[in-house]
C-alpha cells in the first residue's frame, strides 16, 4: 500500500518507489515479450479445486433431479424465490465467457471505454426493465420470445425468428467453447484443436450427467466464484502497478484512460462519437438485450411477488456496476507486462488471453485454482444456457412446428437429446469462427448487432404501438436483420469502413434497428392490424399494469434504481 | 391451484425449509471447502510462489476471507427462511 500512496501523492513519481517498480517491470516484460509465453505454475491443488467444483455442480444436478420432476420448472413457475436469489441468478444468467474474457479483452484493446458496456450499456436498461417492463410482463401473456411473436404478430415472424435464434445460439455456444479451449491451451500447452476437442468432451459429459437441471444454483455460484476470483486479481494488479496513476503511466496510452473526454470526435480508441455510444450501445444494444432476453427476464419473474421481481434486476445492477471495474481493470493491468498483446494474430497473443495471463502472472497455485474454476464456471454455464436454448428452439419451435407436430412427449425428449449432442458438435465448428476475430467482444457485438438489434425494434413497436400489424412486424424483422448483415458484408468488402470493429458494431446495431422500425411502420400502415381483443396482454396500452404493494424505502425498486443510476453517473464522472 | 401450491410448500419444507435455504447451504459449503483448502495450502504449502503476489500470502488471506464469507452465508440462510417456514407451518 506504500507504493500506492507514493504514486498518488507525487506527481513526479520518477524517484524512489516509482522507479523501482518501473525497473522490475521492464525486465519482466522484456522476458515475456521474447517468449510470448506467460509462465503459469499450476499444481495438484488447482486441479483439486476444479475437481471439487465439478463434483458440486454435477452433485446438485443429480440431487435435484431425484427430488423433483424438473427443477427448472419448479423454481421458475413456482414464483417463490426471495429477491436475493433471483437477483444473483438474473446476473448469473447474464454472465458468461463474454464477461470474464471478453470484457478484459475489450479493455486491452480499447482501454477503459470498454466500461461503457456496464455504466451506460447495462445499468440504465436494467433499471428500466425493473421499473417498467417487469410490471408489464407480470400482467401480460408474454412468457417467451417465440410465444410473443406468434401471438402479437404471425407464424411467419415466429418461424423466421426461431431459425435466426437457433443460428445465434450455436454461434454464441462456440464462443464459450473457444473460451474454455484457450484456457486449456494456456494450462496444458496443447494445440487449439486439441483444446477445443477437450472442451467439447467436458461439456458433453456435463450435459449427459444432468448439469443442465441445476442452472439457478450454478448461476448464483458462478456469481460468487467470479467475484471472488477477480477481486484479488484487480487488488494485486493495482498494487503492483502503483494504483490508477501508476497504471496510466505504465500503460502509456492516455486515450485508454478516459470514458468520454475524447468522444467529441473519433480520435479515441473505439473511434466512435459520444452519440453512437449513447444511441447504438446505450439504447439499442443495451435495451434490446435486457428487455428481451427471456433467459434473464425469466429469473426475475420467478421471485416471490411483484415487488421482489422488480427488485431483481436492480439487485443484479449493483454487482454489475462493480464488474465495470473488476472485469475491465485486468485488461489494463495486463498491458503493463504484455504491452504487445493483441498486436499479432496468434492465439497465444490475442486480446482474449488478457485475463488468463493476468491470473497466471499474479496468482500462486491455490488461488490460481479458484481463478480457473471461476473461468470454467462461466464458460460451462454460458454453454449450458446456449445449448439448452438451442435445444428448446429446435425441438419445439422448429421441429414440432414444421416437421412433425403430433408425436408424444417421449419422442420430443429423444429428439431433444439428439439435438443437444448435435448442438455441441456444431459448436466445435463455430468455435473456429472465433479465431477470425481479434477479440471475443468484437465478435459478440457483431452477432448482437445482427440478431438482437432488429428484434428489439420489432418488440418495441409491438409493445407500444397498437397499429403495428403482423406483416409489418415480419417485414421489419426481415429487413432489419438482412440490412445489418448487408452492412457487415459491405464492411468486409471495404466499401464502408469504421475506425474500429466496435464502432462498426454500434452503428450497425443502430442502422439495423432503424431499418426494422422504419419498415415495420411503413408496412403496418398498408396492412391490416389484429383486433384489439386479441392484443390484450400484448400491448402496453391494452394491458393492466400490476401495482406492487407499498414497500419500505430500502426495498422500494424506485429508490434502489435511483441509487444504482446515481452510482453509475458518478463513475462516469470520475473516469471521464 | 391452491392444492398445487400446498404441495409445493410441502416439497419445499421437505428439502429443508425452502429452495433458498438449500441454495444458501450449497454456496456456503463450496466456499467453506475452497476457503479451507486455500488456508491449509497457504500455511503448509511451499512458499516459493509468494513472489507472484508481491510477497503477500494471498492463499492464506483470501482463504480466510472465503471461510468467513461461507460462515456468513450459512448463518443468514439458517436464520431467515427457516424461521419464516416454521412460522408458516405454525400459522397456516
Amino acid at each position: 500500500m506504500q507504493v500506492t500512496r507514493h504514486g498518488l501523492n507525487k506527481s513526479s513519481g520518477k524517484l524512489g518507489v516509482g522507479n523501482r517498480i518501473g525497473e522490475k517491470t521492464d525486465m519482466q516484460s522484456l522476458a515475456l515479450l521474447q517468449t510470448t509465453k506467460v509462465s503459469v505454475s499450476q499444481s495438484w491443488v488447482d486441479y483439486l479445486i476444479i475437481g471439487i467444483y465439478f463434483v458440486f455442480v454435477l452433485g446438485i444436478g443429480a440431487l435435484l433431479r431425484k427430488r423433483m420432476r424438473s427443477s427448472e420448472d419448479y423454481f421458475l413457475a413456482g414464483r417463490s424465490l426471495p429477491s436475493w436469489v433471483t437477483g444473483l441468478a438474473f446476473l448469473g444468467a447474464n454472465l458468461g465467457a463474454l464477461e470474464i474474457l471478453g470484457m478484459g479483452a475489450g479493455a486491452a484493446e480499447y482501454g477503459i471505454m470498454q466500461a461503457h458496456f456496464y455504466w451506460i450499456g447495462a445499468i440504465p436498461a436494467m433499471v428500466f426493465v425493473a421499473l417498467f417492463m417487469i410490471p408489464f410482463y407480470y400482467g401480460s401473456r408474454v412468457h417467451s420470445v417465440p410465444g410473443y411473436l406468434k401471438r402479437r404478430y404471425n407464424e411467419a415472424t415466429r418461424g423466421f425468428n426461431a431459425i435466426l435464434f437457433a443460428i445465434f445460439m450455436i454461434l454464441m455456444s462456440g464462443i464459450n467453447m473457444y473460451a474454455m479451449a484457450i484456457v486449456f491451451k494456456l494450462l496444458l500447452g496443447w494445440s487449439i484443436t486439441g483444446s477445443i476437442l477437450l472442451s467439447a468432451a467436458i461439456v458433453l459429459a456435463y450435459v449427459l450427467l444432468g448439469g443442465l437441471s441445476s442452472s439457478i444454483y450454478n448461476e448464483v455460484l458462478q456469481f460468487f466464484l467470479i467475484t471472488l476470483g477477480l477481486i484479488p486479481l484487480v487488488g494485486i494488479g493495482l498494487m503492483d502497478s502503483g494504483g490508477w496513476s501508476g497504471l496510466k503511466q505504465r500503460v502509456g496510452k492516455p486515450g485508454f484512460f478516459h470514458l468520454w473526454a475524447d468522444t467529441g470526435s473519433t480520435h479515441n480508441p473505439m473511434a466512435v462519437h459520444w452519440y453512437a455510444i449513447v444511441l447504438g450501445l446505450g439504447l439499442v444494444v443495451s435495451f434490446g438485450y435486457w428487455c428481451n432476453d427471456f433467459l434473464v427476464v425469466q429469473r426475475a419473474l420467478a421471485a416471490e411477488d411483484l415487488a421482489a421481481s422488480q427488485r431483481t434486476p436492480i439487485i443484479a445492477a449493483f454487482p454489475k456496476i462493480l464488474y465495470g471495474i473488476l472485469a475491465i481493470f485486468p485488461g489494463l493491468i495486463v498491458l503493463t507486462f504484455l504491452p504487445k498483446l493483441g498486436t499479432t494474430s496468434s492465439v497465444a497473443n490475442s486480446y482474449n488471453m488478457a485475463v488468463p495471463y493476468a491470473m497466471a502472472h499474479y496468482f500462486p497455485t491455490g488461488l490460481l485454482g479458484i481463478g480457473l474454476t471461476a473461468l470454467m464456471a462461466s464458460f460451462m454455464s454460458g454453454m449450458a444456457g446456449n445449448v439448452t436454448a438451442f435445444n428448446t428452439v429446435c425441438t419445439y419451435d422448429i421441429y414440432r412446428s414444421y416437421v412433425r407436430g403430433d408425436a408424444s412427449d417421449r419422442h420430443y425428449l429423444y429428439v431433444g437429446r439428439v439435438i443437444t449432442i448435435a448442438g455441441i458438435v456444431l459448436s466445435i465448428a463455430t468455435a473456429y469462427v472465433v479465431l477470425q476475430f481479434a477479440s471475443i467482444m468484437d465478435y459478440v457485438q457483431l452477432l448482437h448487432s445482427i440478431f438482437l438489434a432488429p428484434l428489439f425494434g420489432t418488440f418495441l413497436l409491438g409493445m407500444f404501438w397498437k397499429r403495428t400489424t403482423p406483416w409489418g412486424g415480419f417485414a421489419g424483422l426481415f429487413c432489419g436483420t438482412f440490412g445489418g448483415l448487408g452492412l457487415y458484408i459491405l464492411e468486409l468488402l471495404k466499401v464502408i469502413s469504421y475506425g474500429s470493429p466496435m464502432a462498426g458494431n454500434f452503428w450497425r446495431a443502430l442502422w439495423g434497428w432503424l431499418i426494422c422500425v422504419g419498415v415495420t411502420i411503413i408496412v403496418s400502415l398498408f396492412t391490416q392490424p389484429k383486433p384489439e381483443e386479441e392484443l390484450k396482454g400484448l400491448v402496453w396500452s391494452l394491458t393492466e399494469k400490476k401495482q406492487a404493494e407499498k414497500q419500505p424505502w430500502y426495498k422500494n425498486p424506485w429508490v434502489l434504481g435511483a441509487l444504482a443510476l446515481a452510482i453509475a453517473i458518478v463513475l462516469n464522472v470520475i473516469f471521464f | 391451484m391452491s392444492g398445487e401450491s400446498e404441495h409445493r410448500t410441502e416439497e419445499a419444507l421437505e428439502l429443508g425449509s425452502g429452495p433458498s435455504l438449500l441454495i444458501g447451504f450449497y454456496i456456503s459449503a463450496i466456499l467453506l471447502i475452497f476457503g479451507v483448502i486455500l488456508v491449509l495450502y497457504g500455511i503448509l504449502g511451499p512458499a516459493s510462489q509468494a513472489h507472484k503476489s508481491l510477497g503477500i500470502n494471498v492463499n492464506l488471506w483470501w482463504g480466510l476471507f472465503m471461510v468467513f464469507l461461507g460462515c456468513v452465508i450459512m448463518g443468514t440462510s439458517w436464520a431467515s427462511p427457516r424461521r419464516r417456514a416454521i412460522q408458516r407451518s405454525r400459522h397456516p
